[in-house]
Formats: C-alpha cells, sequence, structure tokens
C-alpha cells in the first residue's frame, strides 16, 4: 500500500467500515509508516477541533451585527 | 428551568440567543449576509411555532434545532450549482502533503484552541478555502455528526462522492492548519 492510499483510507474508515483486505493492509502500513501515522494524528485532531467548533463556537466569533439585531427584534415584535 | 419559564417572553430572545445562532450558522454557511437572514428566518420561525414548544429542551437548544434545519433546506435548494463544479473526478493524480515531523502544538486541546482567537481566524480562514461542496460535506459531517447517507441526501450525491469530498476536505484542512498554525507559528 502507498501512502497516498493510507491517506484516503484514513479519511475513510471515519465515514464507513472498510473491508478487510483493505483494514488490514492499512493496519500494517501504518506499523511501517510514522509519516502516516503522524498523518492519522493530524487528521484526528482537524476532526475533534471541527466537532468541537461545531458544539461551541468560539466566543472570538463575530456576533450578530446590531443593524441585523435591531431588524430582528421590531420583526418579533410585530 | 427559568428558562423553561422564560420562554415566552420573546423580547429577549435576540439578545440571549442571537448572538450564538449568529456563530453556528456562519461557521456553516461562511456568508454574514446569509448567516443574518438565517437567523431572523429562525426566530420567525420559532415565535410562529411558539405553542408546539413543551419546554422539553432549553429554548436555546431548541432555537438551534430549528436553525440547523433551515441551513440544511438552504444546502439543499442550491445544491446544483454549487455541486457541478465540486464533485470529484476521481483521486489519479493526488499528492499527499505529509509533514516531516508533527509540532507538539498538534496535541493542543480542541477546547484551547477553539477560543485561542489567532486559531480560530486561522480556522474559519481554512475552512472558508474548501470547495463549497466539500465545505459543506465537512460541516455536517464533522461539525454536526450527520450520517453519509443523510449528507448523500442533502446533496444529492453518491457514498463514493462523497468520501472523496469528505477525504479532499480533511487533507486541505490538515494541510491549510500545518502551514498557517502548527509549524508556521
Amino acid at each position: 500500500m502507498r501512502c497516498l492510499e493510507s491517506a484516503r483510507l484514513i479519511s475513510e474508515r471515519r465515514d464507513h467500515p472498510l473491508p478487510l483486505g483493505q483494514r488490514i493492509g492499512l493496519r500494517l502500513h501504518l506499523l511501517l509508516c510514522a509519516l502516516c501515522r503522524a498523518y492519522e494524528k493530524q487528521i484526528l485532531a482537524v476532526c475533534a477541533i471541527s466537532h468541537h467548533a461545531g458544539i461551541q463556537p468560539s466566543t472570538h466569533a463575530p456576533t450578530l451585527p446590531a443593524d441585523r439585531r435591531r431588524a430582528i427584534e421590531d420583526s418579533l415584535k410585530r | 428551568m427559568t428558562d423553561d419559564i422564560n420562554h415566552r417572553d420573546t423580547s429577549r430572545w435576540v439578545e440571549d440567543h442571537g448572538d450564538i445562532l449568529y456563530r453556528y450558522a456562519l461557521l456553516r454557511v461562511n456568508d454574514p449576509d446569509l448567516a443574518g437572514d438565517l437567523v431572523q428566518d429562525t426566530f420567525l420561525s420559532a415565535l410562529k411555532g411558539l405553542e408546539g414548544f413543551r419546554g422539553g429542551s432549553t429554548v436555546r437548544t431548541w432555537l438551534i434545532g430549528i436553525l440547523k434545519h433551515k441551513i440544511i433546506d438552504h444546502y439543499r435548494r442550491d445544491r446544483s450549482e454549487v455541486l457541478a463544479s465540486d464533485l470529484p473526478p476521481g483521486t489519479e493524480g493526488e499528492d499527499l502533503d505529509h509533514a516531516d515531523r508533527v509540532s507538539a502544538r498538534w496535541s493542543e486541546t480542541p477546547s484551547q484552541l477553539v477560543e485561542n482567537r489567532e486559531f480560530w481566524a486561522v480556522f474559519t480562514r481554512c475552512l472558508s478555502t474548501l470547495p463549497e461542496a466539500h465545505r459543506r460535506a465537512f460541516s455536517m459531517r464533522e461539525l454536526d455528526g450527520l450520517t453519509g447517507e443523510e449528507i448523500c441526501k442533502v446533496l444529492g450525491v453518491t457514498a463514493t462522492n462523497l468520501w472523496v469530498m469528505l477525504h479532499r476536505a480533511r487533507a486541505k484542512l490538515r494541510r491549510c492548519l500545518e502551514l498557517n498554525w502548527f509549524e508556521g507559528k
């Protein structure tokens, strides 16, 4: 298995169960390839950060603009 | 409990929940005007459906649920123009950008990173560089935890196409964060 395929399978196994042959191939490749192990760690970190951001966006993210806030408040009063 | 008692006091809705809803929408649609429209629609729908709110969840959870449906409806409505240019033709000729070392910064916790102002700016900028269909697929899968089957229905793509889009989105986001944050600091 080449690193390119390993990277694809590292991603795909988050989305669906891999066939047995691919699971074994990926496991063997990861045992032998430190760079792919690092890549997998980083992909998992990206997904964990994204999941956290999805549930609780940063308090540094922009807030509802004042004019929009007023427009919504007005529309709720009608 | 207080939230439950006060849910009919709609005069405080925008003050109490407006920013949270806006941030939620903006992260998913990457367009301030559209995010504002979706938040406005959410409040108006909630007002209309107020009698149906049983108080089984907090007002905020209820409002976020309405907003989530509005965002998915938006994705579904204009999917054809977005997808035409972003559907993956195949994986041939792709390059893999391996890191040759892994910065210790990758071990920081998600909550530490998300609450770091500079990281948040980099993260949202990196998300915005993804092709629109890939960003939507990634958002539904990783931000919201939808299943592949649910996402395929919204985007109108096959499972194989979805997996390729998600792989490319994850790989591109990883590379962007590595260059602009983890190794670039």
